[in-house]
């Protein structure tokens, strides 16, 4: 086992750290130590993984001079967060949380409550005023689909692959066979039996918008725009950096689309910001929206991460964490003629503008409850009331 | 390098983002100032296609302390920053 140690600005440490279990498969831990980041690995590889690494810290050198530039700040003063304890241990001693796997949670009671009641919060708040259709989506997209939002140039650590059993009589009876023989699963279970998995033609969703891209390929819009609404399962693969409710692989993410003319999609988007601004002043939380960036995983993330700062193509909404972190619950995006490129939307014959904002409804649940506690009785009285009201109208209890 | 003329490297930035991101001749809100990001004619990923043309076709090279700190959202200012950089 070897350790290599890198003294880096904190700005650029924290993306390196997120970025370095991607860089080798024999990556044990990542800690911040001070200053330093500190990779550890198997094996005494040193010169390999120190290599890589040089060439992630280049990739995020410019982070040097980025900076986030704060849109809105929430009336509430920041809390002291330490009186509530350990709001993720708790839940998970009262087995309101339940880990299931690395990045896998089943939620129930309060916890699971407080996230539908958000959910239904952002459709009333933010979708109806905008007279957002409701759609559905399915989990999973087709991968030639996926490819053209350019996902897997942009994210390619993030991909999951839906992958299954070839249709072949004898890979299923071998792969039968061998389970019983072997007592069972285990990931060496597969590669006995040599190739036995079909080529890769899903991967799951990262995010709920491409579905409306995607089924809107090809259409000419006769209007300015509209909204469209949907919550989907989402899912990013996200190495040794999935953390409690915080980073999960598997999620659900509520959006509010606008696709249309640029003037349309940017003013929709911000009357949507301010519309989530409204919300937590109302509930008493503390929050900001910051200027932020996609995390590309390329070469050219400085260009790309620069271009959307400056042109405000990204804002986060962000709550504060115990300890000291923070958590993005919110984006807010512009993504100018991407999509309506990439399939064939079009408005007044030039490809037609899309944007979204974005609700991480298990990281929205958590932070909150990080700020204001587990007892309803100590919660803001306006989320409260709502909260209970909402409760009141839900016939499973 | 030799000094580069206004109307040119503007010109020669006009037809490049024309021609590679498909701009109709007809479409009358595309012009030298409207704001390319804004407006959907370009977007994080067709600027950094831009921007490496544009290094390309005038030898030169966008640090990133300069794509933060110029106005590079209009063809207008992304010609001066050429010149300035090409004087420089």
């Amino acid at each position: 086992m070897g350790a290599l140690r890198f003294s880096l600005n904190p700005d650029i440490r924290k993306h390196v750290g997120y970025a370095a279990w991607f860089c080798d498969p024999r990556m044990t831990d990542v800690t911040h130590v001070g200053d330093e980041l500190v990779v550890e690995f198997d094996g005494d590889d040193e010169a390999n993984i120190r290599r890589k690494m040089e060439r992630l810290i280049a990739r995020f050198a410019s982070l040097d001079v980025f900076e986030s530039r704060i849109m809105f700040q929430s009336a509430t003063p920041l809390m002291n967060m330490d009186q509530h304890g350990d709001v993720y241990q708790t839940l998970l001693a009262r087995k309101e949380v339940i880990e299931l796997g690395r990045g896998q949670v089943a939620i129930r009671g309060l916890p699971y409550e407080l996230l539908e009641f958000f959910d239904a919060s952002f459709v009333q708040a933010v979708a109806v005023p905008a007279q957002a259709r409701s759609e559905y989506y399915p989990g999973v997209m087709e991968a030639h689909r996926l490819d053209r939002t350019n996902h897997f140039s942009s994210f390619p650590e993030h991909v999951h692959f839906v992958m299954h059993l070839r249709e072949d009589l004898d890979v299923l009876d071998q792969f039968s066979e061998e389970l019983k023989a072997s007592g069972g699963w285990s990931p060496s279970l597969l590669a006995k039996l040599g190739t036995p998995l079909a080529p890769a033609h899903i991967a799951v969703n990262p995010a709920v918008c491409y579905h409306c891209y995607a089924s809107l390929e090809n259409t000419a819009l006769d209007t300015d725009g509209f909204a469209v609404t949907a919550r989907s399962r989402c899912h990013r693969y996200e190495s040794g950096n999935h953390r409690g409710m915080v980073r999960l692989l598997d999620f659900s993410m509520r959006e509010v689309i606008f696709v249309g003319a640029p003037d349309f999609v940017r003013s929709a988007r911000q009357a949507a910001v301010d519309r989530i601004a409204a919300l937590v002043n109302l509930w008493g939380l503390h929050a900001w929206l910051e200027t932020a960036n996609d995390p590309f995983f390329a070469n050219d993330f400085a260009v790309k991460a620069t271009m959307q700062r400056k042109n405000d193509m990204k804002h986060e909404l962000c709550m504060p964490l115990p300890g000291g972190g923070k958590v993005a619950v919110s984006s807010s995006n512009f993504h100018s003629t991407t999509f309506g490129k990439a399939f064939g939307i079009s408005r007044n014959a030039r490809p037609a503008c899309t944007g979204c904002v974005g609700f991480g409804l298990e990281r929205w649940t958590y932070a909150v409850l990080c700020q204001i506690g587990l007892n309803i009785d100590k919660w803001p009285a306006s989320l409260r009331s709502a909260f209970q009201r909402w409760q009141e109208r839900q016939p499973l209890g | 390098m030799p000094a580069l003329e206004s109307t040119s490297v503007t010109s020669q930035i006009e037809t490049m983002i024309r021609e590679r991101f498909k701009v109709s001749v007809d479409d009358k809100d595309f012009s030298r100032d409207v704001h390319l990001f804004d407006y959907g004619y370009l977007d994080s990923f067709s600027a950094a296609e831009l921007i490496s043309s544009v290094e390309g076709a005038f030898g030169i090279h966008f640090t990133d302390a300069e794509l933060i700190k110029y106005p590079l959202n209009t063809i207008n200012e992304i010609s001066a920053f050429v010149i300035r950089k090409a004087g420089s």
